[in-house]
């Protein structure tokens, strides 16, 4: 505990370095905007901004870019609160019980019990990292190529059948990003594959080339002409409209506490992101509350709880990440990705070798959310005016960005090319009913698996049986093959619909795509 | 035939094929040998699950709300986003990062139904000052900001 203690001091001592501190404020801030504009997903503004962090220290190109991760959370909140737009997934059910706030002219409080539910999420999801990564650190350290291998094969196939959309379908995208992580030349052999002779396939496709087609061009092909804003004119939200009354703050606090710790579980299992997070806890508030009736009538539970699990799964997430190097959405991919970049090895050694890394980040979450709630409060009624700029303004800069953003990685402009290739595919596979996260999972855990299958063969002398030797990684064999059951069972049970944002369909609204 | 189940034939079979074509140029690689493993034998595995997975999506039916993935066909605003990046390219390869924002950026904004040809050109005015001034100027971007001719 006491190493604990120290090792968090020593992080604050790196995340309050000027330039550390400086790219952790940018990155919130950055994140906090994107949030807030209707139509800018995370993933295409982290991925823009990952070719400018290259030419950073790691430690402060992974602050910001975490930082834009959970910034982003606090402005997509106002987004669904203030215009009924689930602009980001994770925040689509907020919708249901912020905007009747906001027509109740309730908005600031709605806004204001969020900033606090956030928090408090936020809060309890990093005491979870401190506590819980170190543990699983200790047992990941046990690890042999074997059972790295079979670890990855369960986070994969977790991710990719637990998240939303058909199980099927997300398997398949998961398999087609393993195949787009290993074209390049092979690194034990030099073996070129599926480079076709163009030379710049050779080093393989870029991280920046798999984001930004997926997540950006497909994006905006997807959104173009859809995204309206809404009526702002009820919207008047001061300073003072914020602060929730005592009576609001006792009906808020136990939906607070109850969607922390549905967050913090949710984190927990590789696939179930924030989005997945924020409906379990919408629906568990409505069954254990007393007027179920006023959920969807701008109940003050059904805004807190579901914020709260948000930032706590928010925070959660960066555990499997950092730890064990499984990251559990495209969102801790791409970090994962911006790490191997950096030439820093993700998995159980990263938080011994580079633990100015790992606690600097710790502690950076603390400052961020602070800085996060400290700027909200004031900076509302600036949010409230970006909510104004229309999508048509936004998404022409933004493809310029992206442009500029794979061109800069390799200074060629095949990787463009790559890019609206990737994109298009990728928009008519998204209108065939594919959704993108797993690829940029595959993508990432791919090379790894590879790695790992390639030389836990080579020490077991070709013997199949070394993936299922071990208690360790029989049991994460085990556990794959429980879920694909799992997903057998009920998918032949009920055909139930998935828990997804389209449940907020009804109205005349548009879920972007964002795992 | 429902348009639901020429969705889940087409990609189911685009998924077939997609590992199809995996497993046939996996093979060209060298398999190697389970003590050795080539650097064939991993693709060649994905790309045989693949192809199976797409042939599970076509046999089995969907859940409901799958069906509504998509909406109505966009073609204008889908051109002028693919035509931008095109231009991006070509412009920025020949003319330099000034011409190639401009295009970029006007040519995509007109892929917006509400937009004016007015608005997309004072926005594409403004973002290539803001590519001269940060990338050009600030960033030391490699690309010139004009080639000439």
């Amino acid at each position: 505990m006491d190493n604990t203690l120290a090792n968090l001091v020593h992080g604050f001592g790196i995340a309050l370095q000027p330039h550390n501190f400086l790219f952790s404020l940018v990155g919130v801030l950055i994140g906090n905007l994107i949030g807030v504009l209707p139509g800018m997903g995370i993933m295409a503004t982290i991925s823009i901004l990952l070719p400018l962090t290259f030419g950073m220290p790691p430690v402060a190109a992974i602050l910001m870019l975490a930082g834009i991760y959970y910034g982003a959370q606090y402005g997509g909140a106002i987004c669904s609160i203030l215009l009924n737009l689930p602009c980001h997934p994770s925040h689509a059910v907020t919708c249901l019980d912020g905007y009747p706030m906001t027509r109740q002219g309730r908005g600031g409080v709605a806004l204001g019990i969020t900033m606090l539910a956030a928090f408090f999420g936020a809060a309890f999801g990093i005491v979870q990292m401190i506590l819980f990564a170190p543990f699983l650190v200790q047992i990941a350290f046990k690890f042999g190529p074997a059972e790295i291998c079979t670890l990855m094969l369960l986070g994969l196939l977790a991710g990719a059948t637990l998240a939303r959309g058909s199980a099927l379908k997300g398997v398949a995208m998961t398999l087609v990003g393993i195949v787009l992580g290993s074209v390049g030349s092979d690194l034990d052999t030099g073996t070129s594959r599926f480079t076709f002779g163009s030379m710049s396939l050779y080093n393989g496709i870029d991280l920046v080339a798999v984001a930004l087609g997926f997540f950006g061009i497909a994006e905006f092909l997807k959104s173009i002409n859809t995204i309206s804003v809404g009526d702002l004119s009820r919207v008047k939200v001061r300073m003072r409209d914020m602060r929730p009354s005592r009576a609001d703050l006792r009906e808020a606090a136990m939906p607070i506490l109850r969607g922390t710790l549905v967050g913090s579980l949710c984190s927990l299992i590789p696939g179930t992101g924030p989005t997945i997070a924020s409906f379990i806890a919408y629906a568990a508030e409505k069954r254990v509350s007393r007027n179920p009736e006023k959920f969807g009538r701008g109940a003050i539970a059904g805004v807190a709880s579901p914020e709260a699990s948000t930032h706590s799964s928010v925070q959660g997430d960066f555990v499997p990440t950092m730890s064990l190097g499984i990251p559990g959405d495209a969102v801790m991919a791409l970090i994962l990705g911006a790490l191997i970049i950096q030439g820093i090895t993700p998995g159980p050694q990263l938080m011994t070798e580079h633990p100015d890394m790992f606690w600097g980040l710790i502690a950076s979450f603390w400052i961020g959310n602070i800085l996060l709630v400290v700027l909200n409060v004031p900076l509302i009624g600036v949010w409230v005016k970006l909510l104004r700029i229309p999508f048509r303004y936004l998404y022409p800069c933004a493809l310029f960005f992206i442009c500029v953003g794979v061109y800069s990685t390799n200074n060629e402009m095949a990787g463009v090319i790559q890019t609206l290739v990737i994109g298009v595919v990728g928009y008519g596979l998204m209108r065939l009913g594919f959704h993108p996260a797993p690829v940029l999972l595959g993508f990432v855990l791919g090379p790894r698996l590879e790695e790992n299958f390639r030389r836990a063969l080579m020490l077991s002398r070709g013997d199949l049986t070394t993936f299922v030797d071990s208690p360790i990684s029989a049991t994460f064999v085990g556990l794959a093959v429980v879920l694909v059951a799992a997903q057998v069972y009920l998918a032949r049970k009920a055909r139930v619909p998935r828990i997804a944002p389209q449940v907020v369909a009804g109205r005349p609204a548009v879920v972007l795509e964002e795992p | 035939m429902t348009a639901t189940l020429v969705k889940r034939y087409a990609a189911g079979g685009l998924m077939v094929l997609f590992g199809l074509a995996v497993v046939l140029e996996a093979r060209t690689f060298g398999l190697g040998s389970l003590t050795r493993v080539g650097p064939g034998l991993f693709p060649m595995i994905v790309g045989s699950a693949l192809g199976l997975v797409g042939v599970l999506i076509a046999v089995t039916p969907e859940a409901g709300h799958e069906a509504e993935e998509g909406g109505r066909p966009d073609w204008r605003g889908w051109a002028c986003i693919v035509l931008g990046i095109l231009l991006f390219v070509l412009l920025g390869e020949h003319l330099g990062l000034g011409p190639a924002t401009f295009a970029c950026v006007f040519v995509s904004a007109l892929g917006d139904r509400q937009g004016s040809p007015r608005a997309a050109l004072l926005l594409a005015l403004a973002m290539t000052v803001v590519a001269g001034l940060v990338f050009t100027l600030g960033l030391k971007f490699q690309m010139p900001f004009w080639r000439g001719w």
